[in-house]
């Protein structure tokens, strides 16, 4: 939801290693950031945040879960083998085996990316590994339609 | 209710590979695609293969959106769309899977209802229930190259109501348009439905051109009504209706058909009618009405259209009350005839009532059985009428082993007439009856054991002295046919008008080969003759008494040269004169690839020799040859032939049958020919030349 | 034909199966038919059962056909013989063959037909009618007595 981008980022992880120089941080050993509803668990992390900004992050883990409330107040819960979130872009890409749910609508493919402010989501075709993996998704339309 | 041969279904109901997950819940969208663009409000795109479903509509096609929330998909680059009623594929597809509407271009579409295909510019779902077709085309066979398809502006087909209605509709057969109807409905299931049956077209040389169109009323589930109008070009328009009922306790039909105006004749409002009803009163006793008539004795003659329609000889009328119980049972019965054939209209029974009293026969036991029988015959402008009392009391005793048998019995008979002649003639006739019938069954295997021979020879001897019933009007007697079983009853005469003088002994003996194992009887053959100790002086009026002291050797054959072939001959021949009196021959061929043929020789000495055969071959998988050929010998000519043709294909079925018949002025011949044409889907079932067919080759389904 | 000499015959009763009973299925039992053929069965020791249940054997008509068909004409084109023929197919379910087995009867008779005496000549088709009924259910009991 809105409000999580103010909210402060708590991150946990077993080891941690900054390199103030690139600007880049990673995180090992069951890896969970949370920040406001977001909260998003894995086994590696990375940070790239060149001059103190951050710029991407890249989180994979068998599956990298991510959970998070939605401006309708309905829950979000997102799995894959790798995800990317590109803050300039405000773009999740999801890569392998990858699932996201909005309330009870479901998407499945091998490559998702999901534009977070505009809700729009792109799936399948050549995923970043080149697999031309199927789409699948679930859309319920009656509480759609209830709104 | 005829059943079809299966067309080969067409590919586009065939099921494309996506499987939709089974635990999905029915009101789930479930998509599927090589790649997609989802928007959670607005239109999401999808791309490759793409599969979408929700309850049991899917939607398979190249390119494809979905519409939140209205739940709007469409559908683009061959596209294939299925639901309950219909599969079809089409270029271009929108449909809206919440109102389950929807619309559809250039499709080809198949009802699985209705097993019904075709091409339409645009299929329009307007309802659940209710699809518009616009310019298609409508058929039940296969949709590539059709032998018969309804091009229609439009086909509205209501799923509900399970019936296609086409507007301004050309029947085309192998697109050659046939027939434009302005407005046609027809079933899409093949539920008993209200609508026209095939029509029956033909000619015959007494009628001319004939069309019936028939039309079904499915009235309920258990009672319904055909009115078939049928225009002879010769005659006028007939009218004819039949309504058909059965409840839990009424069972029964009516049918009435009614020319109004002849023209071919002078006769006007001609008719035929026939009433069959069987109605149960409580567990024991039954009514059943059973009455046909016609207007004038020419009717069949003239309206009849074969052989066997041309040979009535008479028509029974008859109301029966039947009531039983363990050893009694009691009828009254109201029964007159209309005679056809010039005979003699005989008298009606204006009741007759009929007690019986049959205890269950013990088999080695005192068999007693009794009768009475009032009955008041009247009605005979040329004969006396009167009324009869008749008691009759038998006792029989049996004594049997498994091999042996000895049957006295002993009867006596009492007869009192009230005649309502001119001095009203009372005339009372008792007669007693003595017989015994004495039987031993011998047995051997033959064929090592595969079959059993049995010879069975039997002594039958009966006893009654002679009355003289010169003075008793014959009401309900005749002589009886000669017969094998003739040698061994008591009265040569039936009814109760003639009770012949007999001091007869009958010896017989026959021979039957059994197979144990299905136990079927392969063969049966008998010989037999009576031997007269007196002459027989009762005789029916103006015949003359017999003398001879010995009847003619009756033959009797019978049996199953193999499960598929059955013959059956009986011969009597005459030792004096050396001559056969009377025989016929049979024989019927039937086997599991449904080929019939019946072949018959029957002579009666000085009265007919005939020939007849009759066969149901198929041919191929598609045609079947049907014929029948009656020869009179004794004349040289040919009574009737018949030859038929039945075209059976997936979708349609079409029957010729062409018959030339004597006519009963012995001089003129009727050539009738009859055509039947059935579109698979488009009416309801068959009728008329089947049963022209059916009748005429004993054995033909 | 030589072979075997002829000897008085055995008994040959109906399987004790069917003795304990038959239940009649298919055929309105007020019919003469189901008369004629409930006498056949209860002379040859069957006992009838009323319902299915209690009954080993089952004995369903599938198609019981009387027909009369003109076989005979004179020189002067008049009906002088009827042939008439009745033919019954039936089905027998046994413990020991619980799907039934088909099997089909058939007789025939012909008559001679006299225009001046119709009520005479309807009387002997009742006789002949009764006749071919007792023939078609002696067939038929001797099917039955070679079903194990």
């Amino acid at each position: 939801i809105k409000s999580d981008v103010e909210a402060p980022v708590q991150i946990e992880a077993d080891a941690a290693v900054f390199d103030k120089m690139a600007g880049k941080a990673s995180y090992d050993g069951n890896v969970s950031i949370r920040q406001g509803t977001l909260e998003i668990l894995a086994a590696h992390i990375e940070i790239n945040a060149p001059n103190n900004e951050i710029v991407s992050i890249v989180a994979t883990g068998s599956p990298v879960s991510l959970k998070q409330k939605m401006d309708n107040g309905k829950l979000a819960s997102g799995k894959a083998r790798e995800m990317q979130y590109l803050v300039k872009e405000k773009r999740l890409i999801l890569n392998g085996d990858a699932e996201l749910l909005q309330d009870q609508d479901r998407f499945t493919s091998n490559h998702i990316e999901y534009l977070t402010d505009t809700g729009q989501l792109k799936a399948g075709g050549t995923g970043s590994k080149g697999k031309a993996g199927r789409v699948s998704a679930v859309f319920y339309p009656t509480n759609k339609a209830a709104q | 209710q005829t059943e079809w041969m299966a067309c080969p279904v067409p590919e586009v109901a065939a099921a494309k590979g996506v499987q939709r997950p089974a635990n999905l819940p029915p009101q789930a969208v479930y998509i599927e695609a090589d790649s997609a663009l989802f928007r959670d409000t607005g239109v999401s795109t999808m791309s490759g293969n793409v599969h979408v479903s929700q309850a049991n509509r899917r939607l398979q096609a190249d390119e494809a959106s979905y519409e939140q929330p209205a739940g709007i998909v469409s559908g683009s680059g061959n596209v294939s769309f299925s639901s309950d009623n219909m599969q079809v594929r089409s270029s271009k597809l929108r449909y809206n899977l919440t109102q389950n509407t929807g619309e559809m271009r250039e499709a080809e579409y198949h009802l699985s209802q209705a097993d019904g295909q075709g091409f339409s510019k645009r299929v329009v779902q307007e309802s659940p229930n209710l699809t518009r077709m616009e310019d298609s085309t409508y058929t039940t066979c296969p949709v590539e190259k059709p032998d018969w398809s309804l091009n229609a502006k439009t086909i509205t087909l209501n799923h509900a109501e399970e019936r296609g209605t086409a507007r301004n509709a050309t029947l085309k057969i192998r697109d050659v348009p046939v027939l434009y109807l302005p407005y046609f409905s027809f079933p899409l299931t093949d539920a008993r439905k209200s609508g026209f049956l095939w029509p029956v077209i033909g000619t015959n040389t007494s009628s001319g051109l004939q069309l019936s169109t028939p039309y079904y009323w499915n009235l309920a589930p258990n009672y319904d009504l055909t009115l078939t109008p049928t225009l002879l070009s010769r005659r006028g328009l007939q009218l004819g209706g039949e309504f058909r009922y059965l409840t839990p306790k009424h069972k029964g039909t009516a049918s009435y058909v009614l020319l109004p105006k002849d023209n071919a004749s002078d006769k006007d409002n001609r008719f035929y009618f026939n009433v069959n009803n069987d109605t149960r009163l409580g567990e024991l006793s039954s009514l059943q009405l059973k009455a046909e008539g016609v207007s004038d004795d020419q009717y069949f003659v003239d309206l009849g259209n074969s052989l066997a329609a041309t040979s009535v000889v008479n028509l029974e009328r008859r109301l029966e009350y039947r009531t039983a119980g363990s050893n009694w049972s009691f009828s009254s019965l109201l029964q007159n005839y209309q005679v056809l054939d010039g005979g003699t209209a005989p008298h009606a029974r204006l009741p007759q009532l009929l007690l019986s009293y049959n205890p269950p026969q013990k088999s080695n036991g005192l068999n007693l059985k009794a009768e009475t029988e009032y009955t008041n015959f009247t009605g005979s402008k040329t004969e006396t009428n009167g009324k009869r009392l008749d008691l009759m009391t038998r006792v029989s005793k049996k004594f049997s082993t498994d091999a042996a048998y000895v049957k006295p019995s002993l009867t006596f008979r009492h007869t009192e007439y009230a005649l309502d002649d001119a001095n009203n003639t009372q005339i009372s006739r008792s007669l007693p009856t003595a017989s015994v019938d004495s039987g031993l069954f011998f047995e051997r295997e033959i064929k090592e054991g595969r079959y059993i021979q049995t010879l069975e020879p039997r002594l039958f001897y009966t006893y009654t002295p002679y009355r003289d019933q010169s003075n008793i009007p014959v009401f309900d007697s005749s002589a009886r046919s000669l017969s094998y079983n003739q040698l061994f009853s008591e009265n040569r005469f039936t009814g109760k008008d003639r009770i012949a003088d007999t001091n007869r002994l009958s010896a017989s003996i026959s021979t039957r080969i059994q197979s144990p194992k299905d136990g079927r009887e392969l063969f049966r053959a008998s010989i037999g003759q009576m031997y007269h100790f007196d002459d027989r002086k009762v005789t029916l009026p103006d015949t003359a008494a017999l003398e001879g002291d010995r009847s003619e050797l009756i033959l009797e054959a019978a049996g199953e040269i193999n499960p598929r072939t059955r013959i059956s001959t009986t011969a009597y021949w005459d030792s004096e004169e050396k001559t056969v009196n009377a025989g016929e021959v049979r024989v019927h061929y039937k086997d599991d690839k449904k080929r019939v043929l019946n072949v018959g020789y029957a002579e009666l000495k000085d009265e007919f020799k005939s020939a007849n055969l009759s066969f149901a071959v198929p041919i191929n998988n598609n045609w079947k040859a049907v014929g029948a050929w009656e020869r009179d010998l004794k004349n040289n000519r040919d009574l009737e032939t018949v030859i038929g043709a039945e075209y059976e294909s997936c979708c349609w079925k079409t029957r010729v049958a062409s018959r030339n018949y004597l006519l009963t002025d012995n001089t003129t011949r009727d050539n009738a020919v009859f055509v039947e044409l059935e579109l698979k889907g488009l009416g309801n079932f068959g009728s008329g030349t089947r049963d022209l067919l059916q009748n005429r080759v004993y054995g033909y389904e | 034909c030589g072979g075997e000499l002829f000897h008085l015959r055995n008994s040959k009763p109906l399987n004790d199966l069917m003795r304990q009973g038959i239940y009649l299925h298919g055929v309105d039992p007020r019919s003469d038919f189901a008369i004629a053929l409930r006498e056949g069965l209860e002379d040859a020791g069957v006992s009838i059962k009323q319902d299915e249940k209690a009954a080993a054997t089952t004995l369903s008509i599938i198609s019981f056909k009387e027909n009369r068909s003109v076989s005979g004409y004179s020189s002067t084109r008049q009906v002088r013989e009827f042939s008439h023929s009745v033919s019954v197919n039936f089905r027998v379910k046994t413990p020991a063959t619980p799907e039934g087995v088909e099997r089909s009867v058939n007789a025939e008779r012909s008559q001679v037909y006299d225009g001046q005496y119709v009520l005479g000549t309807a009387e002997e088709e009742n006789v002949i009618k009764e006749e071919l009924r007792r023939e078609a259910v002696r067939l038929m009991l001797l099917r039955l007595q070679a079903i194990k």
